[in-house]
């Protein structure tokens, strides 16, 4: 017989402190801020919440949506008001990280509740904070910084610390043993570093120490700097014979320049993979590959094919195995021409066609990232050359019939190099009547603007792969690592972090002023655009119906799909395998046409 | 099918179950693994005596609910913690507050994840939007900061609000 036992009413400050603990992880980072206010409790309790992830980023309005994605991170950024232009937000971004150092000066004790810091910034960067969080806060796991002005200094205490980059070769000695995730972020800071690392005397053993104790390892998408980190490895630590690293996930670059000046890069970094790691052990890996040398130079065809194991002429050490779930491609072509960019399809598509069937029908997330111009002016842009393109990939992604995860990240800018296909966006796309609408307004908005075109030194009229282009840049940004290659953030991290609100002005085309949509006021002097950031949220969502008819492809292709990113639009497949448009519709009844159904 | 097994409330309530619908909960499910054998025939009766009747019963029907689903044990996947709560779990747990804490305690006792995240969901859904005092109002929080405590506190955390 059990005693009865009396029942306590129970209210939200009697729960258990771990309970409480749980359900403010799962809020966002505004009702942490709004509960830590409310009574001493709570506040002890929301703080290590608030302070455990840290992400500084200047460049977004906050995360997309306050959603349970967002609360895993606190957001350091510039204004949530997406109408803030660059000099407020940079304001902005510098008052948070200055009232964030003096909270963390006067209240030290919340330091340890820091874990993770990444801080996403070329520039405004508080020093002073990057250097407290960095040498202070005894419980960090994770510090990127990809601001490669910041030299490395962390405590021998930090035990916690497994993941972080490095600016310079000679740092690597600097690293705790904890280290199990390493990028590597030279670039300009990194001048002779083989001399630095000798007249430095670094510990040889520690290095390879770090090295053999990795579970990843992100090379810079910098050439250079890969170059000097590989012969560092090779050349000056030289790992003993036999002995293979073994990474889990890994990020490289394999590149042929114009006039073939980088043999040396490419036959280390072949080495590299095929002597010194065990590729079976891999998990993820991260490929940035390209051939600007020549049209018909055979280089990737034979790098591909020697990787996926098809030819071994290198006497590779290791092969994949199906722990290999997660693979990444990264076009790095220099050339504004389809057929280079064609090439690189070609290639791609060639090493999942002939990996070994069951390691591609186990694969479970593709990441494609394109690098289009960001004018989306391409030479050989014919609508047949891009139905090419899409047919190609409609023959390889079937091999892969376990991939939930697809992304391409640049999706809509490589659509909008093709005229035929942004005109039909515009022209006959989406019939739903949110597009009918908003469409013609677009297309007014194309019609009155021009810009001034540096190829020819003349102003020319916005046409519809200009705008598009523009407009699929900023989408982009919605995902953290898109258009920051030189920061060497990794794809294979890019649904580690939630989505970032990014909007558009509709008039500045990015970096050079000189490239700004400017309405055509011969028509009319008095006339003022009244086209600004507000507008964004309609075309990201007519951007959003077009890419729906390509997800839709994909699912019939990819029968186990879950997830498909577009550009920055986030589609959910749901069990009946219909898809959802997470952020960017309301229900609209779509009837989309165009030659993505042929 | 035959419910050998009866789990007794802490009001001593009976509730005799099927051992499939009672191994959503952890802790049954290994009690059932290591304490008893498949091919004992005598009913079983296992004691929640932190589980009162009125909450064993939703405990239950949850349960009965997703009897056919398996769930991950893993308690760090990020994509379970962060996904939108489901929308049939939104209506279960759309009751009064006390027994939405009542039931997250069982689950939590019982070892239920998937039930005690829908539940903390539920409670971060009600605090989502709201100011300090609308918050206090609405889970009866006594505010024991003086007014420069309170304005201090806000000052020192404003860098991260949203603004």
């Amino acid at each position: 017989m059990v005693a009865v036992k009396k029942v306590k009413a129970v209210n939200f400050e009697s729960l258990p402190d771990d309970i409480i603990s749980k359900i403010i992880k799962r809020l966002a980072q505004q009702s942490k801020f709004q509960l830590l206010q409310t009574n001493y409790k709570l506040y002890t309790l929301v703080l290590p919440a608030l302070y455990q992830n840290l992400l500084f980023k200047s460049d977004c309005n906050g995360f997309l949506a306050d959603d349970y994605d967002c609360c895993k991170y606190t957001i350091v950024s510039g204004s949530s008001n997406i109408l803030a232009d660059k000099r407020l937000n940079d304001l902005i971004f510098k008052t948070r990280q200055d009232i964030l150092l003096q909270s963390l000066k006067v209240n030290e004790e919340i330091l340890p509740y820091v874990e993770k810091v990444v801080i996403f910034n070329y520039e405004n960067v508080n020093v002073e904070l990057a250097n407290l969080l960095q040498a202070k806060s005894i419980n960090l796991q994770t510090y990127l910084n990809f601001n490669n002005n910041f030299n490395l200094s962390f405590p021998n205490s930090f035990h916690s610390l497994t993941t972080c980059m490095i600016n310079h070769c000679y740092e690597l000695s600097k690293l705790p043993l904890s280290v199990k995730n390493l990028t590597i972020n030279f670039q300009d800071s990194f001048k002779d570093e083989i001399k630095v690392v000798t007249d430095l005397a670094v510990d040889k053993d520690y290095c390879l120490k770090i090295l053999f104790g990795l579970d990843s390892l992100y090379l810079s998408f910098d050439e250079l700097s890969t170059l000097n980190f590989l012969k560092f490895i090779i050349e000056f630590l030289k790992p003993p014979n036999g002995k293979l690293f073994q990474f889990k996930s890994l990020k490289f670059i394999y590149y042929h320049g114009f006039n073939d000046y980088n043999l040396h890069l490419r036959n280390l970094m072949s080495d590299f993979l095929f002597k010194y790691v065990d590729l079976s052990i891999l998990k993820s890996l991260e490929i940035t590959m390209g051939c600007d040398y020549d049209l018909n130079c055979s280089c990737l065809t034979e790098f591909v094919d020697e990787l996926s194991g098809l030819t071994n002429l290198k006497e590779k050490n290791s092969n994949f195995s199906t722990n290999l779930k997660i693979l990444s491609f990264i076009e790095k072509t220099l050339h504004k021409d389809h057929s280079f960019i064609e090439k690189f399809d070609i290639n791609l598509g060639r090493f999942i066609y002939n990996l070994d069937p069951k390691i591609s029908s186990n694969l479970e997330t593709l990441i494609i990232h394109h690098n289009p111009p960001t004018d989306g002016n391409i030479e050989n842009n014919v609508e047949g050359n891009f139905l090419r393109r899409k047919k190609l990939y409609s023959k390889f992604l079937p091999i892969l019939q376990n991939l939930k995860t697809l992304i391409s990240p640049s999706f809509m800018n490589s659509c909008s190099c093709y005229e035929v296909i942004t005109s039909e966006l515009l022209w006959n796309g989406c019939r739903c009547e949110f597009c009918e609408v908003h469409l013609s307004i677009f297309d007014t908005f194309i019609m009155n603007h021009c810009y001034y075109d540096e190829a020819t030194g003349l102003m020319k009229d916005v046409i519809s792969p200009r705008f598009f282009s523009i407009a699929a840049n900023y989408l982009n940004q919605r995902l953290l690592n898109y258009d920051n290659l030189e920061q060497n953030c990794s794809n294979l991290q890019c649904l580690s972090y939630p989505f970032f609100s990014k909007s558009w002005d509709f008039h500045n085309t990015g970096s050079k002023k000189t490239t700004k949509f400017e309405h055509h006021y011969e028509y009319d002097e008095d006339f003022v655009c009244k086209f600004n950031q507000s507008a964004f949220e309609a075309l990201v969502k007519v951007m959003s119906h077009f890419m729906e008819a390509y997800v839709d492809n994909c699912v019939d292709l990819l029968p186990k799909l879950k997830t498909c990113i577009l550009g920055g639009v986030f589609y959910k497949i749901n069990s009946e395998r219909k898809i959802i448009n997470v952020f960017d519709d309301v229900g609209c009844e779509k009837n989309i046409i165009g030659p993505h159904d042929i | 099918m035959v419910k050998r097994y009866v789990l007794v409330s802490s009001d001593n309530e009976k509730f005799p179950t099927e051992r499939k619908v009672m191994e959503k909960s952890i802790l049954l499910k290994n009690m059932l693994k290591d304490l008893f054998a498949d091919d004992d025939d005598e009913p079983i009766e296992i004691p929640l005596p932190n589980v009162s009747s009125s909450v064993m019963k939703f405990i239950l029907e949850w349960c009965e609910h997703y009897k056919d689903v398996d769930f991950e044990d893993d308690e760090d996947d990020d994509s379970k913690k962060s996904a939108p709560i489901d929308e049939w779990d939104k209506n279960f747990l759309n009751t009064d507050q006390e027994m939405l804490y009542e039931i997250i305690l069982a689950a939590n006792y019982m070892n239920i994840k998937p039930l005690l995240n829908a539940g903390c969901k539920m409670v971060a859904e009600m605090i989502r939007g709201k100011s300090p005092e609308e918050i206090r109002k609405t889970f009866n929080i006594v505010n024991d900061f003086t007014p420069e405590e309170e304005a201090a506190i806000r000052r020192e955390n404003e860098w991260a609000e949203d603004r």
